[in-house]
């Protein structure tokens, strides 16, 4: 046999183990039932929650700046206290506004006399807001002056804020359209970019979605080499360690690109809206593709680290909480380059919903396949060296 | 009588090994002592180092000036003032018409490159000057939730800014936002530190205690003992209730060097946090009773994570959130430690707290009575 056939039948040999080990792995995955069932309805679930959820970023984005019609009442209506200092004919008028604003269920409302009162029920996160409607309210306005209320928020509480910010805007709004009082400027807000319909799974898909994805993998993953012990019985066979871990990284990269398929037909479906040119499906399964192989990557990692089980779990935890939180909270863009989570949100926001093109947004491509293929690698190193049972 | 009181000396005393017993594994496990501890160390302490985010990117706002006049000139030279906004406008492209750069503006709105823009119609000045009242079209990149709010909010203090400088008023009403209370967020963590200890203490402790029971091979031995299926809840719940004590005190400490202000109780403060790990710990080891794989076990964790994420977070429904451990927390804490009140003041987040460990407790037990393998 010549060198050039020994190579090729080693190969051959190499693919066939490679494949046989592929599906195997796939077996494994598939055979605990109900933990794929769970994996499968995370998505579903997370996505029939962001269609029929109702209140939350809803709210606000439904609030129109100037006035366009109240829209529909929050789901949190906010607690308002409220003191009208000015006694006149126009200040009663928006007493009776937000009288109104109370019994078609956007607002619950204190009327009271006393600051020092409501003051104390803004401090106990009784009431969200204190507005106080000054004396010479009336008269500033008559003589074609502005009035300036005082308005108090509990900042607290900040889920309450934004809906209670969005109210007394509405509020204020409201009164001012009905008396013609359009001040200096009268601003004609265009909201732009947003869908008629799904704008809940719109906004929150590039969100939640790499969330999942990644999250999921890297579950999964991560539990795949430190839970295998017939793994360590394959040294005794011509199997080598690289086709091992290249092996669970198909069968788990083939698992979650199942999961994407089904994501998307069912995001769709209930109406989100994916932008960009004719291959926009395309670039969205390669987007959440992307996130769920850093999370299948991440795993095989905490994975061949891991001395136990548990271990595995705590790493993932650990990376979980990490990028979720830094998601939210940090700033500092060499963190936020290396999370897998926001440059899935990036890619997705702005390919998939501002329609942006790929190549302004090479660099989140460029970051997710770095840490991918630095990750493997040390992966591979590690587990090269681990020392089997037998 | 005095039998009755042996027989729950002894139970006292297998419930005091299995404690023992608990601790001593996890402290064995140097790398699970890690993680737990080191969980809160990084999270917090990287956010600590942070900035307020909304506040570090500018605004970037074009403005179309159909008018040239002195007053759009004084507008625009108004909106350009500090470094909240970068306002670029037809005059800084001198070959495009004010048409042109509408045309580019509506082109590049729903990119990164846009935050809003603002159109100058013809007869601005003389609308100002005439009748003391002008239409401004403003067209905002929506998208980007938060960052539209950022937004609409520098434009209308601007426009404020721009009444006052040229003393130009008509009809209108203003609010000047006053924060309550006067908490001086000195860094991120002042603002986050109520989320952040909701998400790290139930999300360590749920997670490590999915894999309690189905994880632990020796328990079907166990069973075969005078022990009882209650005990042995009793002992892995105050064991890991134990761990979470040093965890507790661990995040508390960082918080106090990162300044977050503690107005309540200490004392209080910590109860809350612990009923948080708690409701981690019972939630956890339901998980973990119901499995039948260590992997079933971190699933049903992760599903019931990304859920509650998603309605504490996004969507808010009032009839929900009640019955959310994090919610809880974040709102107990803030009460405690942000507001000063005592415990008593919040006592619906604590019976909130308490109803979701002692519903999982019930359930996990019922659930391990019935349990046919332990039998």
């Amino acid at each position: 046999m010549s060198e050039k056939e020994k190579k090729n039948s080693f190969l051959k040999k190499s693919v066939k183990r490679f494949w046989g080990l592929t599906l195997k792995e796939l077996q494994v995955l598939l055979k605990d039932r109900i933990a794929m069932i769970i994996t499968f309805s995370i998505p579903i679930i997370v996505i029939i929650i962001l269609v029929v959820g109702p209140g939350g970023i809803e709210d606000l984005i439904s609030s129109e700046p100037g006035f366009t019609g109240r829209g529909a009442p929050p789901s949190e209506p906010p607690i308002i206290g409220l003191i009208d200092q000015d006694q006149t004919i126009l200040s009663s008028e928006f007493v009776n506004l937000t009288l109104d604003y109370e019994k078609t269920g956007y607002t619950h409302l204190i009327l009271s006399g006393d600051q020092n009162e409501l003051e104390i029920l803004l401090g106990k996160n009784k009431i969200d807001a204190i507005v106080i409607i000054p004396a010479l309210f009336e008269y500033n306005l008559s003589i074609h002056f502005p009035a300036i209320l005082t308005v108090e928020f509990d900042t607290i509480d900040y889920a309450a804020l934004q809906n209670t910010q969005a109210l007394v805007a509405s509020l204020v709004n409201e009164f001012k359209y009905l008396h013609k009082f359009t001040g200096v400027f009268n601003v004609q807000y265009h909201r732009e970019g947003l869908p008629e319909k799904g704008r809940l799974i719109f906004l929150g898909s590039p969100m939640f979605f790499p969330l999942c994805m990644f999250a999921i993998a890297a579950l999964i993953a991560c539990q795949t080499i430190v839970s295998d012990i017939p793994k360590d019985r394959m040294v005794l066979t011509p199997t080598n360690k690289y086709e091992i871990l290249a092996a669970k990284l198909v069968a788990h990269q083939a698992l979650m690109s199942l999961l994407i398929i089904i994501m998307m037909i069912l995001s769709v479906s209930f109406g989100l809206e994916i932008r960009g040119g004719q291959g926009r499906f395309f670039t969205y399964f390669f987007i959440l593709f992307m996130v769920a192989l850093s999370g299948v990557v991440w795993g095989l990692f905490m994975s061949v680290i891991a001395k136990v089980p548990l271990n595995a779990l705590q790493f993932f935890i650990f990376l979980f909480l990490f990028w979720v939180i830094a998601g939210f909270f940090v700033e500092n863009p060499v963190i936020l380059a290396l999370s897998p989570l926001d440059n899935g949100e990036k890619l997705l926001m702005n390919i998939c919903m501002r329609g942006e093109s790929i190549w302004w947004n090479m660099k989140y491509f460029g970051y997710l396949g770095l840490q991918i293929g630095v990750l493997y690698i040390l992966a591979q190193l590690i587990f090269n060296r681990k020392k089997t049972m037998l | 009588m005095s039998e009755e009181f042996k027989s729950l000396s002894r139970r006292g005393s297998r419930i005091r090994s299995i404690i023992q017993n608990e601790i001593t594994t996890l402290l064995k496990d140097k790398v699970s002592l890690f993680i737990l501890f080191i969980i809160p160390i990084a999270v917090l302490v990287t956010i600590g180092v942070g900035k307020v985010g909304a506040f570090t990117n500018p605004v970037n706002l074009w403005i179309i000036d159909f008018d040239n006049s002195t007053k759009s000139h004084e507008f625009i030279a108004t909106m350009e003032e500090g470094d909240s906004i970068t306002v670029t406008t037809n005059y800084d492209n001198p070959f495009t018409s004010p048409a042109q750069f509408q045309a580019l503006a509506e082109e590049y709105l729903p990119t990164n490159e846009l935050s809003a823009y603002i159109i100058l119609q013809e007869g601005f000045e003389d609308d100002i000057l005439a009748n003391k009242s002008t239409t401004l079209v403003v067209y905002i990149d929506a998208i980007d939730v938060i960052a539209a709010f950022f937004a609409e909010f520098l434009i209308q203090i601007k426009l404020v800014d721009f009444q006052l400088e040229n003393i130009v008023f008509e009809s209108d009403i203003f609010y000047f936002p006053v924060m309550r209370p006067e908490i001086e967020y000195s860094n991120l963590l002042t603002i986050a530190a109520p989320m952040m200890l909701g998400l790290i203490l139930f999300g360590t402790m749920t997670l490590v205690t999915t894999q309690c029971i189905v994880g632990d091979i020796a328990l079907k031995r166990l069973m075969t003992t005078p022990l009882y299926t209650s005990e042995i809840l009793i002992g892995k719940t105050i064991s890991y209730s134990i761990v979470s004590l040093f965890q507790i005190l661990l995040s508390l400490g960082i918080l106090k060097i990162f300044s977050v202000p503690f107005y309540g109780l200490f004392l209080d403060i910590v109860f809350v946090c612990f009923l948080c790990s708690l409701t981690g710990i019972t939630l956890g080891i339901f998980f973990s009773a119901i499995s039948k794989t260590r992997m079933q076990s971190a699933q049903m964790f992760l599903l019931f994570f990304i859920v509650m994420f998603i309605f504490v977070m996004f969507v808010r429904v009032p009839y929900i959130l009640p019955f959310l451990p994090v919610e809880n927390t974040i709102r107990g804490f803030s009460n405690l430690a942000y507001r000063g009140l005592s415990l008593w003041e919040t006592i619906d987040r604590i019976l909130y707290l308490l109803g979701f460990s002692a519903a999982f407790f019930i359930f996990t037990l019922i659930h391990l009575w019935r349990k046919k393998e332990f039998v």
